[in-house]
């Protein structure tokens, strides 16, 4: 199902890429892929949170690049619906500021995947003491 | 008039925009903090249900070693208490003054002697046969169990019976061993507390595992007892059971029969466990 909604997706922004005029700006592809990306992360994060064997998923890279592409998308998502207006209202100064700082976000919780440890090794360390699992809980 | 319009609509989709923005990222970081602590309270119960198990997995390693060290204390008692007399006593008849007796008195002695050392035979061979029972080791678990149970019948208090069903095939020597111990225990337990009538043993085999039953009309436990006296410092003999049944990697069920007449206990392995002399 997914894969089937995935490359209809795929099919249609290609089709807008296209056929849109490159001075006409046009809210709807980034708009659906940014749903596209959120409902992908979603589920994602569900699957992930029903399987317990993997424990401390959220010190791991996957999760924090996950929550980096949720926050950006989710805050980006009504300034790009609105792009349009505020180009044509000459107020980009409002959506360079939601993008800019959303974009700044979502990089600065890029870095702390960089930096996050392997969710297994966490759990070893949890095991092998209570002084550690204090300092996590 | 044209200008102020479009500056009310660029205000009203900038409040949009701003409350929109918002509002999504709200939700994110809500949903994202909702999974952090919900993976923490999994994670929490996790430990919480491993620490339960270590303590039943201790408990049950406390009562094995209680076992072990009564068995032992039993043993120790019987060669101490019986033996031990009985071949001192055999050792009086056999003194050096024996030389200076009449041949009559010499006679009498030695035979007083042999008497003695054939108890004392019969004693460690009581004991060798408590520890290892010898049927059990020669003929199998169904021998075995057939055993213990004429010899209960033998008593008259209780009538015992046994029916194994599809024992074609002996197991291994060590889960013999081990399913006879949980019998023995059962039906020690039984004859102990629940002053019944009868006790039956029955054992089946089907496709996907190798179940025993054993049915007693006295007073049982159920499930919920069992449990509860294997959380409890309590029921060693229990403890004991619930150690086997680990190792075994089987189950075991106490319950009420559907009649309300009986009890029933069934040791449930499933088949993959199951390992025969090969």
């Amino acid at each position: 199902m997914l894969y089937v909604v995935t490359f209809a997706v795929g099919v249609y922004l290609f089709y807008e890429i296209i056929t849109t005029p490159r001075d006409v700006y046009d809210p709807t592809p980034s708009v659906i892929s940014s749903l596209i990306i959120l409902v992908y992360c979603i589920i994602f994060l569900y699957e992930r949170v029903k399987d317990i064997s993997v424990p401390y998923f959220y010190f791991t890279a996957t999760f924090w690049v996950v929550v980096a592409l949720i926050v950006y998308c989710a805050g980006t998502f009504f300034a790009l619906m609105y792009a349009k207006s505020f180009i044509e209202g000459k107020d980009e100064n409002e959506y360079d500021i939601i993008h800019d700082s959303l974009y700044l976000f979502k990089n600065l919780i890029l870095i702390i995947a960089c930096f996050s440890t392997d969710s297994k090794n966490t759990y070893t360390k949890l095991k092998d003491g209570r002084n550690t699992l204090n300092k996590y809980t | 008039m044209k200008a102020p319009m479009i500056l009310l609509q660029t205000d009203r989709i900038s409040g949009i925009v701003l409350f929109g923005t918002l509002g999504m990222l709200a939700l994110a970081i809500g949903m994202i903090i909702f999974i952090i602590f919900h993976q923490r309270r999994v994670i929490r119960y996790q430990m919480q249900l491993q620490e339960m198990e270590e303590e039943q997995q201790k408990l049950l390693l406390n009562a094995s070693i209680r076992w072990q060290e009564e068995e032992r204390q039993r043993i120790a008692a019987d060669l101490h208490d019986d033996a031990g007399p009985l071949l001192a006593t055999a050792r009086l008849y056999l003194n050096e003054n024996l030389v200076h007796q009449d041949i009559n008195t010499q006679l009498q002695s030695i035979y007083n002697a042999k008497q003695i050392i054939d108890d004392t035979i019969q004693l460690i061979r009581n004991i060798s046969h408590s520890l290892m029972p010898p049927t059990l080791k020669n003929f199998g678990l169904e021998s075995a169990v057939n055993d213990l149970f004429q010899k209960i019948s033998g008593s008259g208090m209780v009538n015992a019976s046994c029916r194994f069903h599809d024992y074609r095939e002996r197991l291994r020597p060590e889960q013999e061993l081990l399913i006879f111990r949980v019998i023995q225990e059962l039906v020690n337990n039984i004859l102990k507390h629940s002053s019944a009538s009868f006790i039956h043993v029955t054992q089946n085999y089907d496709d996907q595992r190798f179940f025993i039953r054993l049915h007693h009309d006295g007073k049982g436990i159920t499930q919920a007892d069992f449990e509860k006296l294997n959380k409890s410092a309590a029921g060693l003999g229990l403890k004991n059971i619930q150690s086997r049944v680990k190792v075994l990697k089987a189950r075991i069920e106490f319950e009420k029969d559907i009649s309300k007449t009986y009890f029933k206990v069934t040791l449930d392995i499933p088949v993959e466990n199951i390992e025969h002399i090969t």
